[in-house]
C-alpha cells in the first residue's frame, strides 16, 4: 500500500436529542457511529448512501466544520482532533470544501472576484497585483471569462456559479477537496461539464478527492474507491469495480438494483426494499440493516454488529452473510 | 380522428408577462397521450416541461400567463374552451396530478384524514361537496353531512391502504410532518387517485426521494396504473426513470417538443442533436471516464431567445438557416418518432 494523505479512525459524531422539560438531553442521533477510512494521494474517494445515512457529516467533521464526537483524523501524519482553532484554520488551507447548493453558498453582494479572492486575503497570500493575477489565472482554470469577474453570483447559471465556488476552493492551492453533492443541484448536460471539469483539475494539480453523493453513477464515473454509508455506518468498502460488478452487501446489491439506467433494454431484476431509513441511529449491538434486509435470515443479525472484514483484496463488508455465519 | 386519442396538444404557445418583458415559456408544443400510455416527458430545468403539464387541467394563472394560440384537447374537448365549473369537474373526476415536493402539496395544519375527505368530497358536484365543508365540525350533527364524510373517510381509508400505508385507519389523524417524504407521496398518490381518473400527471414524483425509497413509489405507480387502467404523463429530468417505467418519451428543449417516439427509438437511436447530446452528458452502467460529454454552452434566456431554432447556438450540426427560420413540423422519421429538426426534413 502507497502512503495515505487522510486517514480516519472510529470517527464518532452524535448530535445531542434534547426535549421535555428544560430541554434536557433524551439522547443522542448517531450520525456518525464509528467509521474508518483511508484516502491515498491523488485519489477520488466516493462517499455514498441515503439521506440520513451521515455521509455530509462526515465531511464536515473531518474539516472540524463539526465537532467530531469521538476518534482520530489523521491528515498527512497529523491528527485534526488535537489542534486549536487557530492551528485548525491554518491547516483547512490544505483541506477545502465545496458545497451541494451553487445558489446559497455564495456571496449575494460580493463580485467573482472578491469571492475567489477572499481566501488569500484571510490567509494573506497575495494583495495588490498579485492578488488579481491570481483571480484571473483560477477563473480561466474552472473556464470562465475575465469579464465574469465583476459580476454577482445572481448573473451566473447553475453550473458557472459551481464553477466560482471551485475557484475559491483552489485558491490556496489546496492538496484535497472535500465535494459534497458538487452536481446535484444540477441539470444533466451541465453536471457533465463539471465532472469533467473536476477530472480534468484532478489531473493538473494532483488533487484528492472525496466526493460525497448519492449518486451511484456519478460516484462510479468518478470515483477509484467507494465506502457505502447507512445509518453512520459503512456496509461495503472497496475499489468503484469491484462493488460495481459485485456488490456483496445486501444493501449495495439493492441500491444497485434500484439504479435507474438510461436504457430499455438493460433492466436487471430489481430488488425493492421495504420501509425506510430510520434517522434516529439504530439499536446498539445489531446490524443497522436488519429490519429492511431482504436477505437477513439468521438471529446473529438482530443479537451482534457486523464488523468490517477484508473479502478479497481491499473489498471489506460489514454482514454476517460473509463471516462464517 | 383516433378515438383511442386521450390527450391532444396543438401548437401551444405560452407567454408570461414579466416585469422584464415577455417571456416566451412553450414555442408551439405538439403532444399526443394515447389511453394507456406512459409517456415521459423529459428535459432540463426549465424547459417547459411542467408548463406543457399545467396546460391539460387549465392550471396556468392567467395573468401572468396568457395562452396565445394552440389547443389542448381531453378526450376529443377543447379544455381551453370550457367553463370554470366545467373545468373543476372535468379536473376532480378525470385528471389526477402528483408533484415533486411531497411536502408542500399538503397542507400542515390538517390531518391527512381532513384533506383527503375535503379532496374525495370535491369529486361530486358543488352543492354535495360544499355540504361536507357546511358547519365546521358541527357539521357531523346533521345526520345527511355525517353520512356523506363517513363515506368519503371510508374511501380514504381503502386507499391509503392500497398504497401501502399499514394501518391506514390510524394515520388518517396524522399531519403531514409525521410521514416521511416517501410517505407523503404515498398519501398524494392516494389522494389523487380517490376518484375516478383516467390520466395521472406524475411532475417529477420521485425527484425529492432516495434510490430506494423512488424504487418503492415507481414500483406502486405501475401496480395502480395497471389496476385502474390509467394513461400517465410522467415528467422528469431523470432519463434512468424513463428508461423503466415509459412507453413513449418525448424530448423538450426551451418550449419546443424536439423529438418524440417510443422509448426503444428515442434511447437507442436519437436523431436531434439535443436527444444525442442528452444521452450523451450521462453516465450510465459501465461509462469510462471521458466518455460523457457535456452540451456546451446553458439553456438560452426565455425573455430573448436565439432567432429561429432554439436550439442552434449549442448545436454541433448548425446550419445558417437554423438561426433564420422556426424549426419545421415535427417529420416522422420511423413508424411513431417524430423529429423536428433541419437535418431531416
Amino acid at each position: 500500500m502507497s502512503e495515505t494523505l487522510l486517514e480516519v479512525r472510529r470517527l464518532k459524531k452524535y448530535f445531542p436529542l434534547r426535549g421535555g422539560l428544560f430541554q434536557r438531553r433524551m439522547g443522542s442521533i448517531k450520525a456518525v457511529d464509528g467509521i474508518d477510512l483511508n484516502i491515498e494521494p491523488g485519489q477520488s474517494f466516493g462517499l455514498v448512501g441515503e439521506s440520513g445515512s451521515g455521509k455530509t457529516t462526515v465531511g464536515k467533521t473531518i474539516l472540524r466544520l463539526v465537532e467530531p464526537t469521538e476518534g482520530e483524523i489523521v491528515f498527512e501524519g497529523q491528527d485534526l482532533c488535537r489542534l486549536s482553532e487557530s492551528e485548525m484554520r491554518e491547516r483547512r488551507v490544505d483541506m477545502q470544501m465545496i458545497f451541494q447548493d451553487p445558489y446559497s453558498s455564495l456571496n449575494p453582494r460580493m463580485t467573482v472576484k472578491r469571492i475567489v479572492g477572499e481566501p488569500m486575503l484571510i490567509h494573506k497570500r497575495a494583495k495588490g497585483r498579485a492578488l488579481d493575477d491570481r483571480v484571473r489565472e483560477l477563473i480561466s482554470l474552472v473556464g470562465l471569462m475575465k469579464d465574469h469577474l465583476y459580476r454577482y453570483p445572481h448573473e451566473f447559471s447553475g453550473g458557472q456559479r459551481q464553477r466560482i465556488g471551485i475557484a475559491r476552493a483552489l485558491a490556496l492551492e489546496p492538496k484535497m477537496l472535500i465535494l459534497d453533492e458538487p452536481t446535484s443541484a444540477l441539470d444533466v448536460s451541465v453536471q457533465a461539464q463539471v465532472l469533467d471539469l473536476l477530472l480534468e483539475l484532478q489531473q493538473r494539480l494532483n488533487l484528492t478527492y472525496l466526493f460525497i453523493s448519492h449518486d451511484l453513477a456519478v460516484i462510479r464515473y468518478v470515483c477509484d474507491r467507494v465506502a457505502l454509508m447507512y445509518m453512520g455506518k459503512i456496509l461495503e468498502l472497496g475499489h468503484v469495480e469491484d462493488i460495481f460488478q459485485e456488490p456483496m452487501h445486501p444493501y449495495t446489491q439493492a441500491l444497485l438494483s434500484a439504479m435507474p439506467v438510461a436504457d430499455p433494454e438493460y433492466q436487471p431484476e430489481e430488488i425493492i426494499l421495504e420501509g425506510e431509513i430510520s434517522t434516529l441511529g439504530g439499536e446498539e449491538g445489531t446490524c443497522r440493516f436488519a429490519p429492511r434486509c431482504p436477505a437477513s435470515k439468521s438471529d446473529r443479525c438482530t443479537e451482534e454488529e457486523p464488523v468490517l472484514k477484508e473479502l478479497s483484496d481491499g473489498h471489506l463488508v460489514a454482514c454476517h452473510l460473509y463471516d462464517g455465519g | 380522428m383516433n378515438n383511442d386519442l386521450l390527450v391532444e396538444i396543438k401548437d401551444l404557445h405560452l407567454d408570461f408577462h414579466t416585469f422584464d418583458g415577455v417571456s416566451k415559456v412553450l414555442n408551439g408544443v405538439n403532444l399526443k397521450i394515447w389511453s394507456g400510455d406512459i409517456l415521459g416527458l423529459v428535459g432540463e430545468t426549465g424547459c417547459g416541461k411542467t408548463m406543457t403539464a399545467l396546460s391539460i387541467p387549465r392550471l396556468i394563472t392567467c395573468p401572468p400567463g396568457e395562452i396565445t394560440s394552440g389547443q389542448v384537447f381531453f378526450e376529443g374537448e377543447d379544455v381551453l374552451q370550457k367553463t370554470e365549473e366545467e373545468i373543476r369537474l372535468l379536473r376532480a373526476k378525470k385528471l389526477a396530478m402528483i408533484f415533486q415536493d411531497p411536502a408542500t402539496s399538503l397542507n400542515p395544519v390538517f390531518s391527512i384524514g381532513d384533506q383527503m375527505i375535503d379532496i374525495i368530497g370535491s369529486r361530486r358536484d358543488t352543492s354535495r361537496a360544499s355540504r361536507l365543508g357546511l358547519l365546521g365540525a358541527f357539521g357531523n350533527l346533521v345526520p345527511a353531512i355525517r353520512r356523506l364524510r363517513r363515506a368519503a373517510k371510508g374511501r380514504a381509508i381503502e386507499m391509503l391502504q392500497r398504497v401501502g400505508i399499514g394501518d391506514a385507519s390510524e394515520r388518517i389523524e396524522d399531519y403531514p410532518h409525521q410521514f416521511s417524504g416517501g410517505m407523503r407521496q404515498r398519501v398524494l398518490i392516494a389522494a389523487s387517485l380517490s376518484g375516478t381518473p383516467s390520466l395521472l400527471i406524475a411532475d417529477e414524483p420521485t425527484t425529492a426521494l432516495d434510490v430506494s425509497i423512488q424504487a418503492q413509489i415507481l414500483r406502486l405507480i405501475e401496480e395502480l396504473v395497471q389496476e385502474l387502467n390509467l394513461s400517465v404523463l410522467l415528467i422528469t429530468h431523470n432519463l434512468g426513470v424513463v428508461a423503466k417505467m415509459c412507453q413513449r418519451v418525448a424530448v423538450m428543449y426551451a418550449g419546443v417538443v424536439v423529438e418524440c417516439g417510443s422509448a426503444m427509438d428515442v434511447f437507442k437511436n436519437p436523431k436531434h442533436p439535443y436527444t444525442v447530446g442528452l444521452l450523451g452528458a450521462i453516465p450510465t452502467y459501465g461509462t469510462k471516464r471521458g466518455e460523457i460529454q457535456g452540451i456546451p454552452g446553458s439553456v438560452p434566456n426565455f425573455l430573448a431567445p436565439p432567432p429561429g431554432c432554439r436550439f442552434h447556438p449549442r448545436c454541433e450540426h448548425a446550419m445558417p438557416r437554423c438561426a433564420e427560420e422556426p424549426p419545421p413540423a415535427p417529420v416522422e422519421i420511423a413508424p411513431g418518432h417524430e423529429v423536428s429538426c433541419f437535418l431531416y426534413s
